[in-house]
């Protein structure tokens, strides 16, 4: 039986917004429904534009926003049974902008430590010290930095210290968001090379969640799209790449603009913008960006079905 | 033909308090009417430090030195503030990265589309309002005339940056200057943008210089690329060439970084470059790249590295480049 190191059951987030003084409140439906399934060891690509409730996800897997509704294991166990530090122990985060993450105040040291101290983990300095050292040797930091502020490290070294702060406590799941974007092309592959190297080092399992789908299809073993805060694909990353069957897939895959002189702009059928997710489109909210709309589209919503091994949510799964 | 831009030997220094910093040094490039050059490079090779040398918009502690920057035949290294402020904006437009910051919060769209025409031509209040309409409907917006009354929180990334290409174009520029225009955008809006651009800049016949660190946006819009690292020119070229037949180290490492869905194999190592871009501080000898240079070898330490010409537009500053 396969091992899920994370497992979401059709998991809600709703956040009320007000939509004037007199008016009541509205709900703004950020995750709306999502299941997904992360196995031991696997990769999984999460992506999507902005808004469509990726960062929403990663807040409620890291126990920093509530669920409406839902249930969420992680490592076997439900969500709301657990402290925020025993999330903690299991589940670390590497976040979009090392330039904001790390506390400029401490030093390289005192910020990877931090999670060992403060789960009270150590056993003495001497311990803590060895710990640092070894965690800094794995992702490839100079010892000498240990005393450094983040601000004296480039970009790419900070991505680093963020990276030896999330695997301090050996957890089970690292949660990047967006790691490389803000990041240099050259710096870039070298943190994609080193987060595939401690993978099969240690064991892990990474959420990764990214709009750049060039990256996302080199480092992830499988794939969920979302849109609207509904996942409308998901499969093994060679198969949703290779042979994407939801429009909004093939759409998204169709504007990566890869390094290819001769092939000029490709055609976007996108051609609206992004819907208000306070006031989505009825039926299959993709309907109005969607090339193969039908009349069905705009009045039924879609229930998901198995199409060549992935799970899609469209009532006209086609290949082109 | 005479080049729409002509930039020659184009020296930009900061003076920060450790000292001068050499942000560009000897770069030299011309743009073309209707072609694009794109300048390509990490953060802090000068690429954007260029782009404000020639809008004359140095930060205070900027010191620019050129042979000469020629545009529609007149010198701007020669122009006072005054006669400079009647290009800028006018005959040359620059599109910002962040939509969200360039424009201004307390105006409407139409107050500072109309402002960017009246401040530099003599036209009614009328007239504007109609070239901002008609160029509004250019960018694909639709609805202009309500647009107009928005402010720009009530706007999303994508259309704000509609927005400031349709500002740039106001007075009918013949040079665009586009700084990252699509890094802060998503990748479906991203692809329509560069679309927008390339179409517009073919209707009205203008240059454009796109400065970017995306290979993918500069391989499917430029013409002409430059190559920066540190502040020099390592490489330039013609599109196809560059990207089939890449001769500086650096370029070819720049290359290999990048996943390619098709050519990289998935969960394989990327290739990538050792080390960090120095800081080009102090003397500078040699080629910049010899610290991170697996082909590296004596001669690149020495002074005067020259770019090597092999056609008009092809060159490369490499001593050691087939690793012999």
């Amino acid at each position: 039986m396969v091992e899920y190191a994370l497992k979401t059951e059709n998991i809600r987030k709703e956040y009320k917004v007000s939509s004037g003084i007199f008016r009541g409140k509205k709900h703004l439906k950020a995750v709306d429904g999502v299941n997904l399934s992360i196995p031991k060891g696997s990769i999984l690509g999460l992506v999507g534009e902005s808004g469509c409730g990726k960062t929403t996800i990663a807040k409620l897997i890291l126990g920093l926003e509530k669920k409406t509704s839902g249930e969420l294991y992680i490592d076997g166990k439900e969500i709301s049974s657990m402290t925020s530090k025993q999330i903690a122990r299991v589940i670390q985060p590497v976040f979009q902008d090392p330039y904001s993450s790390l506390n400029p105040r401490k030093s390289i040291a005192k910020i990877i430590s931090l999670p060992l101290r403060a789960q009270g983990l150590s056993n003495g300095h001497a311990d803590i010290e060895k710990k640092v050292d070894d965690i800094m040797e794995i992702v490839g930091l100079a010892p000498r930095l240990k005393h450094n502020y983040p601000n004296q490290l480039s970009g790419g070294q900070r991505q680093r210290v963020a990276v030896a702060r999330a695997l301090i406590m050996r957890p089970e799941v690292v949660l990047c968001d967006e790691p490389t974007s803000a990041l240099d092309v050259s710096v870039q592959a070298q943190i994609l090379n080193m987060l595939l190297e401690l993978r099969a080092e240690l064991n892990l399992t990474y959420l990764f969640i990214s709009h750049d789908l060039a990256v996302v299809e080199h480092i992830a073993t499988h794939v969920a799209v979302m849109y609207l805060g509904r996942i409308v694909e998901e499969g093994k990353a060679e198969d949703l790449f290779s042979n994407p069957s939801h429009p909004y897939t093939q759409a998204l895959l169709a504007s990566v603009l890869t390094p290819e002189p001769e092939m000029g702009l490709p055609e976007i059928q996108l051609g609206i913008e992004y819907p208000n997710p306070i006031d989505p489109p009825s039926g299959c909210s993709f309907h109005p960006r969607c090339s193969r709309c039908q009349e069905k589209c705009s009045l039924v919503a879609p229930e998901p079905v198995i199409k060549s091994g992935k799970l899609v949510e469209c009532h006209y799964p086609d290949n082109f | 033909m005479s080049a729409l831009l002509e930039v020659k030997h184009l020296n930009v220094d900061l003076n920060l308090p450790a000292g001068a910093l050499h942000a560009v040094r000897d770069v030299s490039f011309s743009v073309q009417k209707g072609k694009t050059l794109s300048l390509v490079g990490e953060s802090g090779c000068g690429k954007s430090m260029i782009a404000m040398a020639i809008m004359g918009l140095l930060p205070p502690s900027g010191v620019c030195r050129a042979e000469r920057i020629f545009f529609e035949g007149q010198d701007l290294l020669k122009m006072d503030e005054k006669k400079m402020s009647t290009i800028r904006g006018a005959r040359m437009a620059m599109i910002f990265q962040e939509p969200m910051t360039s424009l201004d919060p307390c105006y409407t769209i139409g107050n500072q589309l109309v402002e960017a025409l009246t401040e530099h031509k003599k036209v009614s209040a009328k007239e504007a309002k109609d070239r901002a309409v008609f160029l509004l409907e250019k960018v694909g917006i639709t609805g202009s005339s309500s647009r107009l009354k928005q402010y720009p929180h009530q706007l999303s990334g994508g259309l704000r940056q509609r927005i400031m290409i349709a500002m740039g174009l106001m007075c009918g520029p013949s040079l665009i200057i586009a700084d990252e225009p699509t890094t802060a955008l998503d990748v479906t809006i991203q692809a329509q943008i560069m679309g927008l651009l390339a179409s517009i800049q073919q209707e009205f016949n203008m240059g454009m210089i796109l400065i970017t660190h995306d290979l993918g946006v500069v391989s499917r819009v430029a013409d002409d690329v430059v190559i920066m690292y540190c502040g020099q020119v390592v490489e330039t070229g013609n599109i196809k060439e560059i990207f089939n037949n890449p001769i500086h180290p650096y370029t070819r490492g720049l290359m290999d970084c990048i996943p390619v869905p098709g050519k990289t194999k998935p969960g394989e190592k990327l290739g990538s470059i050792p080390g960090i871009v120095p800081t080009p501080i102090g003397d500078l000898w040699g080629c910049s790249f010899r610290n991170r240079c697996s082909l590296a070898i004596p001669e690149c330490a020495d002074r005067g590295l020259e770019l090597t010409t092999i056609s008009d537009v092809r060159s490369f500053r490499c001593v050691n480049p087939s690793g012999e």
